[in-house]
């Protein structure tokens, strides 16, 4: 075995911790985000959700390159002492996360009907109120954007390298390990690596094929739910469509 | 059939539309438009399709902004409100909508949401919900998903979200559209009584024997804002029937209506222009 199992264990911890880091601060970010960008005027908001669907495609290269010279010695962070650590890592993915699930936001909560939006509107809420309630709306859409996050952050590689250096027993997670073993020429155990992301990418599929079914319940509990005998009959009156 | 209860301190803003002017997509679609609820006015806002009835509810509810002219509440611009204040009024308004928007949600969680934004327990929003639910025939139905109503339920389930809050203003937007007879006349009875309490009350309606109904019920007070080629024209029922013979004006509009509406209604004979 080319790396130890308390290192490999070590390694598959660090890159569950930095993908669901990165994630989870994503969504702190991009969900808000995308809620402002969808619900509020201002100017210079479709400027700002063009640079955001911009930033779909957002080299990760780019964002370790951009975050490096940022968080250099010499950088206007280096006093911070960040780089080549897991939070460098963390904050790279975070960068590469945020607009994408921001997006999603924006386009879930677009598809909300707009008499949903008036009725919530028109009945007074907060701003709290009101961005619980339309996310409560477009929950399956805004829960699938978040694991598209997830997803993004648990196959990136190159801003870790970059911003983690590789740093064996440090800053060295799957992706990067992976590099490594394919550089030493041993594709065996890069294979080995490789499947324990395809494990973690298969959670998440899983994850989004409950949300799918759970809406497909959701939405068969609607359409069947007439026929269903603990509906009351005495209040109808036959005549509705 | 339980009470629609308005506030018991209740007390209306005052709205009213200035010289308002609505152009969509550079489409005018209300030009001049002048129209004043002092509380606890009862306004019938009548209207061929498209004619802009739905968008007066709007501007008054400042959910939309008018190109010209002012919308006011309590005298000031709904534009010149801050978020606290636009809920401020809008926690004392109930709105039923014409197209019907629902939470993917139970309707018991849909009627009582409102509440709960105000602060109100969930014990007693759950009470309060169910008392309103069932003043519009949905007891029974409060688990149910509320998309998985039928239309006149759908109507009944947001008559019954506009009535637990308790509201000082009803804006009431073709409110029974999809309604059998007799619930029609439950809701137009639930109608006439809050204002019979005091609260303001807008209702939206295209049918000229629903404005000759609620016009003509009881002893309330109706005035009649009728909406015709982006112009409104305020009378009473009486009025309307005169402005219904004259050429100019709404007079051919009503005169079409009136054919077209139950042979009941007094003027169904005139002739058309």
């Amino acid at each position: 075995m080319a790396i130890p199992l308390d290192e490999l264990v070590n390694i598959t911890l660090l890159t569950v911790a930095v993908t669901v880091g990165a994630t989870a601060l994503g969504s702190l970010l991009g969900v808000p985000l995308g809620l402002v960008l969808v619900l509020e005027r201002f100017p210079g908001r479709g400027a700002i959700r063009t640079i955001v669907y911009a930033l779909y495609a957002f080299p990760p290269i780019v964002a370790g390159v951009l975050l490096y010279l940022l968080l250099r010695r010499e950088g206007p962070l280096g006093n911070l002492g960040l780089l080549f650590t897991p939070v460098a890592i963390l904050l790279g993915e975070t960068l590469l996360t945020t607009p994408l699930i921001a997006g999603l936001t924006v386009s879930a909560v677009a598809e909300l009907p707009p008499e949903v939006i008036e009725i919530v509107d028109s009945g007074g809420p907060s701003l709290p109120q009101r961005a619980i309630a339309l996310l409560r709306e477009a929950r399956f859409g805004v829960t699938a954007a978040v694991l598209v996050g997830y997803g993004r952050s648990l196959a990136e590689v190159a801003a870790a390298l970059i911003l983690g250096g590789n740093i064996r027993g440090e800053t060295r997670t799957l992706g990067t390990a992976i590099l490594l073993e394919v550089n030493q020429g041993d594709f065996e155990f890069a294979l080995a690596l490789s499947a324990l992301i395809l494990v973690q990418a298969l959670f998440m599929a899983f994850l989004l094929r409950r949300l799918q079914r759970a809406e497909r319940a959701f939405a068969h509990r609607i359409d069947t739910s007439h026929r269903r005998p603990k509906r009351p009959t005495s209040k109808r009156t036959g005549a509705e469509g | 059939m339980a009470d629609l209860r308005v506030d018991r301190a209740c007390n209306p803003p005052e709205f009213a539309l200035a010289q308002v002017g609505v152009a969509l997509e550079g489409r005018p679609l209300l030009q001049g438009v002048d129209l004043a609820l002092p509380r606890g006015s009862f306004v019938v806002v009548l209207g061929p399709t498209g004619a802009g009835k739905t968008t007066i509810l709007r501007l008054l509810l400042g959910l939309q902004q008018p190109s010209a002219g002012k919308a006011l509440v309590d005298g000031g611009e709904w534009s010149t409100l801050n978020r606290a204040g636009r809920a401020h009024v809008r926690q004392q308004i109930g709105y039923v909508q014409q197209h019907v928007g629902l939470l993917k949600a139970p309707v018991l969680y849909n009627v009582t949401l409102p509440l709960r934004w105000r602060g109100v327990s969930r014990e007693v929003a759950d009470r309060r919900g169910k008392t309103a639910m069932a003043s519009v025939g949905l007891s029974g139905y409060e688990q149910e998903p509320a998309l998985s109503l039928s239309g006149g339920e759908r109507q009944r389930l947001a008559m019954a979200r506009a009535c637990a809050i308790e509201p000082d203003v009803l804006f009431l937007d073709e409110f029974t559209n999809h309604q059998d007879p007799a619930h029609e006349d439950l809701l137009e009875a639930l109608a006439h009584g809050f204002h019979g309490q005091g609260g303001t009350i807008v209702v939206v309606s295209h049918r000229l024997d629903q404005v000759r109904r609620m016009a003509t019920r009881g002893g309330d007070a109706v005035e009649i804002a009728i909406v015709v080629d982006g112009r409104v024209y305020v009378c009473t029922w009486p009025v309307l029937q005169r402005l219904a013979t004259e050429e100019a004006g709404p007079g051919p509009f009503l005169r079409r209506l009136a054919l077209a509406s139950e042979s009941e209604v007094a003027f169904a004979s005139m002739p058309t222009s």
